[in-house]
């Protein structure tokens, strides 16, 4: 299991052995920590990651792999846990959208930002972002920040693929309308 | 500029794991996982035998929370325009000639007596086979200081659920209505589709399961805590007076939560403002309080039933570059039925 991969004999089972939970921290610890950092800021991230492992260890034994790859139940995971951190993404969003002061640079000199898009265009994002449902919000940045498929997204938030894909559609709307906005008054 | 170039501008600026932060994390996790238990218990987290967990986690936190109590009464000249802008969003786009009918002089039925009529009322809980059904509106409106994006959205909703959680999810309508000079003119609308909602979803609101919602204190102060825990940092009266009308919005609510609820919303500095209509024009009284920042929310409840009819909240005076905060949520019918419809 690296995380990633559909393999058809891991569709027939349920749980994971530690040898398989060992290879899936591996293969995605990084993305786990740049999505939950991208939305709570780095401050909460390293202890939302860890969290986050520590309730997928705490309920391998009952992953489905019939739900889809393990990449999307351990996103699953963590985007329950931003669950209970919501307003704190939505006040940094805000604060962004207003003033321009992004979350992830100004809490952490030594990432890697770039920079071209700590700019207006990013920040008629966050002004989108802020705007979302929680859910289409998910749906978003687990498109867009943590790359998921379609399928690996209704696995990790357990809706069906169609809805992932109407919603997205119209997340992505919004997204191009606010961009276009912007740009269209400069 | 096309709709995948923007998507890819969305993924930019994202963190890279570096080996110091990796190995914390490690050291972490291993902790976690070695003690075998959550660090962070939530509501989410608590089965019904949990329920204690719940609220020694509430009366934990109500220290927290104290300051609540003294609520700010505020209101200047700035917030009470915010607030005839939130009544007003009680009508929202249903008919820009529309106004909210806010009787002046009406004092309403305070809530510590809708308390009293909560907490005799019959306790509703789902069988096993059964749904609950309720409809419901969802309203936004949207007006960004410099014009550069203005709008308004509309959703209507039927969904029945049973005790899982399993049932279904119609969205009858979705309009976007967009209002500003950048973005093209106009309604978008979409068709009426149906969700089929698996188990193991929040019952009716992004909080609690049936169960959890059966398991919620009692005591104003606990219930109160409780809401506060649901939504996280930072804290916000005007969050938690919408998570306590999600709870008082659905009728298996315990009465005696129900009633908790209304004590906590008069704790909390609501106010009787009269009679007002909703925007599906359905007539209850309303209260309404202030938020961290000022902003304005109100609570429409149907004083007879103990109802709650609708919820609204507002941007703050302090919050004027950002005045998308108008929102509201609208119910309507609900009741409990045997099967899912056809």
């Amino acid at each position: 299991v690296d995380g990633t991969t559909d393999e058809p004999e891991a569709r027939l089972r349920t749980g994971l052995a530690d040898a398989e939970f060992e290879a899936l921290y591996r293969a995605s610890v990084g993305r786990i920590y740049a999505y939950v950092a991208r939305r709570v800021g780095p401050a909460l991230a390293e202890d939302l990651t860890a969290q986050t492992f520590a309730e997928a260890w705490a309920g391998r034994h009952r992953y489905d792999a019939s739900q889809g790859a393990p990449i999307g139940w351990i996103f699953g995971i963590a985007t329950n846990l931003l669950r209970h951190h919501r307003r704190k993404e939505e006040t940094q969003l805000r604060a962004f959208a207003r003033r321009g002061l992004d979350p992830v640079d100004s809490f952490d000199e030594t990432e890697v930002v770039d920079r071209v898009m700590v700019s207006e265009g990013w920040r008629r994002v966050a002004s989108v972002l802020a705007e979302l449902s929680e859910e289409d919000r998910n749906i978003l940045t687990l498109a867009g920040w943590a790359g998921l498929s379609y399928d690996e997204i209704a696995a990790a938030i357990d809706i069906p693929v169609g809805t992932v894909k109407s919603r997205l559609s119209r997340a992505r709307t919004q997204l191009a309308r606010r961009l276009a906005s912007a740009i269209d008054l400069t | 500029v096309t709709p995948d170039d923007d998507f890819e501008s969305f993924r930019g600026t994202l963190s890279h794991l570096d080996t110091e932060a990796e190995q914390r994390i490690r050291r972490r996790f291993e902790q976690l996982r070695d003690r075998g238990s959550n660090v962070t218990p939530t509501l989410n987290d608590v089965s019904p035998e949990g329920t204690e967990i719940v609220e020694l986690e509430a009366v934990a936190a109500t220290d927290d929370v104290s300051p609540r109590h003294t609520h700010r009464v505020l209101m200047g000249m700035a917030a009470a325009a915010a607030l005839l802008a939130l009544i007003g969003i009680v009508t929202l786009v249903r008919n820009a000639d529309d106004t909210a009918d806010v009787a002046s002089g009406v004092d309403g039925v305070p809530l510590t007596e809708l308390a009293n009529r909560a907490a005799n009322q019959p306790d509703l809980d789902l069988l096993p086979g059964q749904y609950l059904y309720r409809s419901s509106i969802e309203g936004a409106s949207f007006d960004a200081i410099d014009a550069l994006a203005a709008g308004q959205s509309v959703e209507l909703f039927e969904l029945w659920l049973d005790r899982e959680g399993t049932g279904l999810r119609r969205i009858n309508e979705s309009r976007w209505t967009s209002t500003s000079p950048g973005t093209p003119q106009g309604a978008v609308s979409t068709e009426p589709r149906d969700i089929q909602v698996r188990p193991a979803q929040p019952f009716f609101n992004p909080s609690l399961t049936y169960a959890e919602l059966r398991a919620l204190p009692t005591d104003p102060e606990a219930l109160y805590a409780a809401a506060r825990r649901t939504g996280g940092d930072p804290s916000d009266p005007a969050f938690e007076a919408q998570t306590l009308s999600w709870w008082l919005a659905i009728e298996t609510t315990p009465p005696a939560v129900r009633a908790a609820a209304f004590e906590a919303l008069a704790q909390l500095g609501a106010e009787p403002i009269g009679s007002v209509t909703t925007y599906n024009g359905q007539d209850g009284f309303g209260y309404q309080g202030a938020g961290e920042d000022g902003a304005p929310w109100i609570i429409v409840i149907d004083a007879a039933s103990t109802r709650v009819l609708a919820f609204a909240r507002g941007a703050g005076a302090g919050d004027a570059l950002w005045t998308d905060a108008t929102r509201f949520d609208e119910y309507g019918d609900q009741w409990i039925v045997d099967a899912l419809p056809s």
